[in-house]
């Protein structure tokens, strides 16, 4: 039983390019970026955005409220086919947007000025010839509810008061999310998704479309993700909210005026303890060690000097220049809720999964700490109770829950075989249940 | 199968010599490992030298005649997909893979076929009883830490299960040795002793030692003789034949039995 493990050689170990003054050294050369002309990358593109809900028909949210008016922020790339059977929704995790590939066309010193250093956060995968092929599929990423790149969010005006929503917002859920890309869909005329696919938080709402909307989704992908957020993740989101909230210039999310300053130093703490919660222990070793980025003096102190203080220095204050703290509160609390047994199963993950009638496969990484590989396999345990045939990949990687955009190659490996292999299993297994519905 | 030679009756007190020394059986006789040797090399003389390998993956065609359509297959260390495949294509059967093997997982999800990139003893402790028509273990059996563990799991999670392995009583093996005095390195079992992946390798008649002590009976059984595909039967196929396979099911109350095993 020969053990061949998948070669871990990821081009990128830093995610950004910014040459900042701060910049830690340590970061490792990345590939170069497909530029806006070459043959494999999607090229320019532009933010679409669509009023979803209005004062006429507003939108119904997990919680009861009624949200009015919602506008979604999304991006398409490739063709929907005439039959419109190649349509791929991605969704994106926490501080993720709808740019998931190409070179945005509409950013500019004043407006996403991070975005004209880099291409979209998965132009590795996505793109013509890509492991996503954008030659053969349509494919569509939404921005979630309580964001803030362009989707209705705590930023917002809120119609009532004229002023940014602030913690007015209504509290939104991962269901939430997925009915508003299931309206949104609606309006691009696609009734089924030949597949959809997300890492992280993204995998939590890739498997709610297997849940919620069974018979529009024919693929489902679930990367580095799970049916809940285990109870350290939990934590930890506690932790990034308490810093954020108790943060002096927080005033309670009402911090949008000008001249008011926003959370920011709450917000950095947030980010550094997230960026932990993405590396694994041994990846760390690796990438860091004890390696010092700047000198100590003699008398030592408490300025960055370790090159992992430096990172998450790096890490931290770039997030602030992107990202709103109200929308870390909001979207990190979908993620705690977020609970597919108690959501479609009574609290019994076999009973919820039961309504899944995708072809599902599930891609767990070895060091993932956050999405630990545990936590995959007991909802394709459940799948399994269910008779429902699975796949499930566990990957051996140093990079922890970033793998899953770290691992580019491997990753595309498996989402091109899965993409393009035959939907075989689909159909015996509908034969099995007594018929398509 | 108890069936001992006559001539052991000649040396007195050769038999309980070899009771003592942990001989608890005899499936065969001497001339009869003796005989087969003599008639493959005569019938191998001709071409020159001796081949005995095993058409690849001998047992596929046969499963995929035993699996009628529309019924469910868990290949229990299924490679790179071959039988789910034609199990797919040819029977409609509903599959399931299970695999170690990362590269061929992969070539499992080109080909559509859902696979589990998981140990065998994980899966098998979360399917639930009597989930699939058959269960399949193709030449697996000997490598395995526990294998009772497996095909106890098999018998639970399938209604039939469908196991095959080399034969260590092949008399290939008996003779390489019986007269060589080294691990046998054959055709059926290719590896030497310090790199073979095979831990617990069995004799047919260990196989039905085992079927008999378990509850289990057999259903319908092959093996491969001299490359040929027989089904099972004759008393002398523990020596003649190279490889095995056992379609077993676990024995209900109708077989006329107190009970299932604990």
């Amino acid at each position: 039983m020969e053990k061949t493990t998948f070669s871990s050689t990821p081009k990128r170990t830093e995610k950004s390019s910014n040459a900042a003054a701060n910049k830690p050294t340590t970061s490792a050369k990345r590939k170069a970026y497909d530029a806006p002309d070459s043959l494999r990358s999607v090229g320019m593109t532009r933010p679409k955005q669509l009023v979803l809900a209005d004062e006429k028909h507003p939108f119904r949210l997990d919680s009861g409220k009624l949200l009015a008016p919602m506008t979604v922020e999304y991006e398409t790339y490739g063709e929907l086919n005439p039959d419109h059977s190649n349509a791929i929704l991605i969704t994106h995790a926490l501080s993720g947007d709808a740019h998931v590939a190409g070179w945005d066309a509409a950013a500019s010193s004043s407006f996403r000025p991070w975005r004209q250093k880099r291409p979209g956060w998965w132009d590795d995968v996505v793109g013509p010839t890509k492991a996503i092929d954008t030659n053969r599929f349509f494919v569509i990423c939404a921005n979630v509810l309580g964001s803030c790149y362009g989707t209705t969010g705590p930023s917002s005006s809120n119609p009532a008061t004229g002023r940014p929503y602030g913690l007015d917002f209504p509290i939104v859920t991962v269901g939430d999310w997925v009915r508003m890309e299931a309206l949104l869909l609606d309006k691009l005329g696609i009734c089924q998704l030949y597949a959809v696919c997300g890492g992280s938080l993204g995998g939590q709402q890739a498997l709610e479309w297997a849940l919620a909307f069974p018979d529009r989704v024919l693929k489902c992908i679930v990367l580095a993700s799970g049916p809940k957020l285990p109870a350290q993740g939990l934590g930890f989101n506690a932790v990034g909210r308490h810093a954020i909230m108790h943060d002096g210039n927080f005033n309670n999310g009402n911090y949008y005026d000008k001249g008011h300053k926003p959370p920011h130093e709450g917000l950095i703490a947030a980010r550094m303890l997230a960026h932990i919660t993405y590396l694994s222990g041994q990846g760390m070793d690796t990438k860091f060690g004890r390696r010092v980025q700047n000198e100590h003096t003699e008398q030592g102190g408490f300025n960055a000097e370790f090159a992992v203080e430096s990172y998450l220095n790096y890490q931290g204050r770039s997030f602030v220049e992107r990202f709103d703290a109200n929308s870390y509160l909001y979207i990190t609390r979908a993620m705690d809720y977020y609970d597919a047994a108690a959501l479609w199963g009574d609290g019994d993950l076999v009973k919820a999964c039961s309504r899944i009638r995708a072809e599902v496969m599930v891609v767990s990484f070895s060091s993932d700490w956050l999405y630990p590989p545990e936590e995959s396999k007991t909802f394709v345990s459940a799948l399994m109770q269910n008779r429902i045939p699975v796949t499930y990949v566990k990957v051996e990687s140093n990079y922890g829950h970033d793998a899953f955009l770290v691992e580019a190659d491997k990753v595309g490996q498996l989402l091109r075989a899965f993409l393009l292999s035959p939907t075989i299993a689909r159909r015996l297994a509908d034969q099995g249940k007594g018929g398509t519905p | 199968m108890i069936k001992k030679r006559q001539s052991l009756d000649i040396l007195p007190g050769f038999e309980d010599f070899l009771r003592q020394i942990g001989v608890s059986s005899f499936d065969s006789d001497f001339d009869e490992l003796l005989k087969q040797a003599q008639n493959t090399m005569q019938a191998q003389q001709s071409k020159g030298s001796y081949e005995n390998h095993a058409p690849h993956r001998w047992e596929d065609p046969i499963i995929a005649k035993i699996v009628q359509p529309g019924e469910t297959v868990i290949d229990l260390g299924c490679g790179d997909g071959e039988l789910l495949v034609r199990l797919v294509y040819e029977r409609n059967a509903r599959v399931q893979g299970v695999e170690t093997n990362e590269d061929a997982v992969v070539r499992c999800i080109e080909r559509g076929m859902p696979v589990c990139h998981e140990d065998l003893y994980h899966i098998l402790s979360v399917v639930p009883d009597q989930s699939f028509s058959y269960a399949v273990l193709e030449q697996t059996l000997q490598t395995l830490q526990e294998p009772l563990q497996v095909l106890d799991g098999m018998l639970r999670v399938a209604k039939r299960s469908i196991v095959s392995f080399p034969n260590f009583a092949h008399w290939s093996v008996r003779l390489a040795f019986s007269l060589g005095g080294r691990m046998p390195v054959t055709s059926a079992l290719p590896h030497e002793w310090y790199n073979t992946p095979n831990i617990h390798l069995c004799s047919i008649t260990d196989f039905l030692d085992w079927v008999n002590k378990a509850n289990v009976r057999i259903c319908q059984a092959w093996v491969l003789v001299e490359g040929k595909v027989e089904e099972f039967g004759q008393p002398n196929h523990n020596i003649s034949a190279e490889q095995a396979m056992f379609v077993i099911e676990r024995k209900t109350d109708a077989d006329g039995h107190a009970g299932k095993k604990p």
